[in-house]
């Protein structure tokens, strides 16, 4: 599965007296979109269901909503982040792929307004401040509907359980081995 | 490996501002802001329980959730007949989240959003000395990649190198201030972002001898943070662009509804005690109390059916008319007039009305740069107002925290009732938000949002008067249509809470360039 390499300048955490000395979360799983805009919310639906499970072991669940950065500044360090999000796949409805961020669509600043401080941005800006997590990965799903609405549409709400598969495979600790993203 | 996959920011865009500015001889001779997005949240809420609204409001926007969850609360106080009887507790819980909020959003809009306009990053690049911080940036701009500190007009940057290199470590602190910030809205809120510490009737958690602590120690982080730093670096780049005071003024009127109640007896919002001074002022020296009654929205530039022009936001509705108009915003007015609202706006109101700490620091500032204080009305004057209240702002919440009890209730028991109506009016960091609610059978019947960025950055009303973006546009010199710098720092210095396109058009309206505010 795809993963990025360790970045250079993890050793900003301990600088960060923000962090007080925290250890850094082993995992952190981090659902982020808006949940007033259909699919766009998956992330949060599926970190939700996360939440309330009591099997995970060493992984913090965040809802970031559609403040992904603002999520992250509230836990300290982080070894592992595990990003939940809607991404246009180009592919069906549903879709769901592991991702590294470098195979995010390049950042073009455009999108750097007070709506939009989106997951790019927020990495790298946890880049420029040497405190991106040394593993990241994006579980991207392919909406079908970003329209206005509090539901998933049922081509994704059906995967839910795949997403949530897919996402826990990304912990080595729990992995079996077989790979289970699938498209 | 696929390498082209996109994760579009329009999925998690609530909308784009779009400024489109006629160009002739070098001077922007008309302006047109327009939101091409559809806001379809007021709709989503129709017909669900009222008690929703706090949270379902607080979704609309990852920077401003605080304040719509305000907002919200304040109007189901109302609604729900609770509004007089807000525990202390509550009240200044609600405070220091709201304040948390404050702090954090003037700092990300100098630091993040406004400095790069001023600031050259790239004199980062030459650095060889000690700071962490620094050090950090260069390494990072070394590997090539230069977001998130561009794309940025070139030219016109005018600090020293030294004062360059100051405010990208400080770009990089000021993340770690915001950090502070969050987690001092997290004690409070119980979770970041999207808290859910706000409730009708007041706020959920408990007062403890530790929370406090917690909060008081970060706190007394970001108050030096603001005074040894981010106050300095403002009056440095003011400082360097003394010609922004008299660029972009916009209409000599301002509007705030103050905010941070200070009292909960009284139960007219605009009557009611709290921190920031409220009123409507205008730059001549006139001051008079806010009168909701006189909010009015104007759709004839907007997509929305002309019959809904001119309606109170207590009657209005949101019914899509692609045939009309340009914008998906509404054209609020105050007494039929364009007004200003945001930290300027809120400083002017309050240096008329003898507000002590908006007087000292106004006069402390308008000493330091030399500038008349009329000149406060200008691009450079926002971004001043902005920063001198986060001091403000922040000072005073180290006054309020000492004023909880711990032991003592948060909240009184609320019940939605078959029908009922409440007038949410609050004050965010970018200026006055209205909400209001009607419930009918317990459920929501209607829900309207006057927002500040509607009031800002509104298309022209009905009467074809500018609004106060737009009016702060026309007249301006642009002297490089390509570089379009000026524009993009008159738009900017609005603290708009949208993505902003903006197209400069020449006077055969040929797109010349098109660039966005970033």
């Amino acid at each position: 599965m795809p993963r990025s390499e360790p970045s250079s300048g993890t050793g900003g955490l301990a600088r960060d007296t923000a962090t007080d000395g925290r250890a850094a979360h082993a995992t952190v799983i981090l659902g982020i979109g808006n949940l007033l805009r259909g699919d766009d919310g998956v992330g949060v639906h599926a970190a939700h269901e996360l939440l309330v499970r009591d099997d995970l072991g060493d992984v913090t669940v965040l809802d970031g909503g559609v403040a992904p950065l603002d999520a992250l500044a509230t836990v300290g360090p982080v070894q592992r982040l595990i990003i939940i999000d809607a991404a246009d796949l180009g592919e069906l409805p549903g879709t769901i792929r592991a991702l590294s961020p470098e195979e995010l669509a390049p950042h073009n600043g455009d999108s750097v307004s007070l709506h939009d401080l989106d997951l790019l941005w927020a990495l790298s800006v946890l880049q420029a401040m040497g405190q991106a997590p040394p593993e990241t990965v994006v579980v991207g799903v392919q909406p079908a509907s970003v329209d206005w609405s509090t539901e998933l549409s049922p081509a994704v709400a059906a995967r839910l359980d795949d997403i949530l598969e897919a996402v826990l495979a990304q912990i080595p600790a729990r992995g079996t081995g077989r790979e289970k993203v699938r498209p | 490996m696929q390498t082209n996959i996109t994760i579009d920011p329009l999925v998690r865009v609530e909308g784009h501002l779009k400024v489109e500015c006629i160009v002739e001889d070098g001077v922007v001779k008309d302006a047109n802001c327009s939101g091409p997005m559809f806001r379809g949240f007021e709709r989503l809420l129709i017909g669900r329980d009222p008690l929703d609204a706090q949270q379902i409001t607080q979704r609309v926007c990852g920077v401003c959730p605080a304040v719509h969850g305000m907002a919200a609360a304040l109007a189901l106080d109302e609604a729900l007949g609770v509004n007089a009887s807000i525990p202390d507790n509550g009240r200044i819980i609600r405070n220091l989240i709201l304040g948390s909020n404050f702090l954090q959003s003037h700092i990300l809009h100098f630091y993040h959003l406004a400095a790069l306009d001023y600031v050259d990053c790239t004199k980062v690049a030459g650095y060889d000395g000690p700071d962490e911080n620094l050090k950090s940036v260069k390494a990072f701009i070394d590997r090539g990649v230069l977001a998130p500190f561009v794309p940025r007009y070139e030219g016109d940057y005018r600090l020293p190198p030294e004062v360059d290199r100051a405010a990208v470590s400080h770009y990089v602190k000021a993340l770690m201030m915001r950090r502070k910030s969050h987690e001092m809205l997290a004690i409070w809120g119980g979770k970041m972002p999207h808290y859910v510490g706000i409730v009708p009737g007041g706020a959920t958690e408990s007062v403890t001898p530790d929370k406090i602590a917690n909060f008081m120690s970060r706190l007394a982080e970001i108050r030096t943070f603001v005074d040894d730093v981010m106050v300095p670096d403002a009056l440095a780049v003011a400082g360097a662009y003394t010609d922004y005071f008299a660029i972009g003024k916009g209409p000599g009127e301002f509007l705030s509804y103050s905010a941070f109640d200070r009292e909960t007896a009284q139960t007219d919002l605009t009557k009611r005690t709290r921190f920031f001074a409220t009123g409507v002022a205008t730059i001549g020296g006139a001051l008079s109390p806010v009168d909701a009654s006189k909010i009015r929205e104007y759709v004839k530039h907007s997509h929305f059916a002309d019959a809904t022009s001119g309606k109170h936001p207590s009657e209005g509705e949101t019914g899509p008319d692609m045939v009309t108009g340009h914008s998906w915003i509404k054209a609020p007015r105050y007494d039929g007039r364009p007004v200003q609202v945001g930290p300027l706006a809120r400083a002017v109101v309050g240096y008329l009305s003898g507000h002590a700490q908006t007087k000292a620091l106004a006069d402390t500032a308008i000493s330091a740069l030399g500038v008349a204080p009329e000149a406060m009305a200008s691009t450079m004057g926002r971004h001043a107002a902005r920063v001198l209240e986060t001091k403000m702002v922040a000072d005073a919440m180290a006054d309020w925290l000492l004023q909880l009890r711990p032991g003592e209730p948060t909240a009184v028991p609320v019940k939605v009732p078959e029908e009922g109506s409440g007038l949410g009016l609050v004050e965010g960091p970018r200026g006055s938000l209205l909400h209001y609610l009607d419930i009918q059978g317990h459920k929501i019947a209607r829900y309207q949002m006057v927002v500040p960025t509607t009031w800002n950055c509104s298309p022209k009303d009905d009467r074809d008067v500018p609004g106060p973006c737009e009016q702060a546009l026309i007249g301006t010199k642009v002297k490089d249509t390509e570089n379009p710098v000026e524009i993009v720092r008159i738009v900017r210095s609005f603290d708009p809470c949208l993505a902003c396109a903006v197209h400069v058009v020449n006077v055969r309206r040929d797109t010349v360039a098109k660039v966005r505010a970033v």
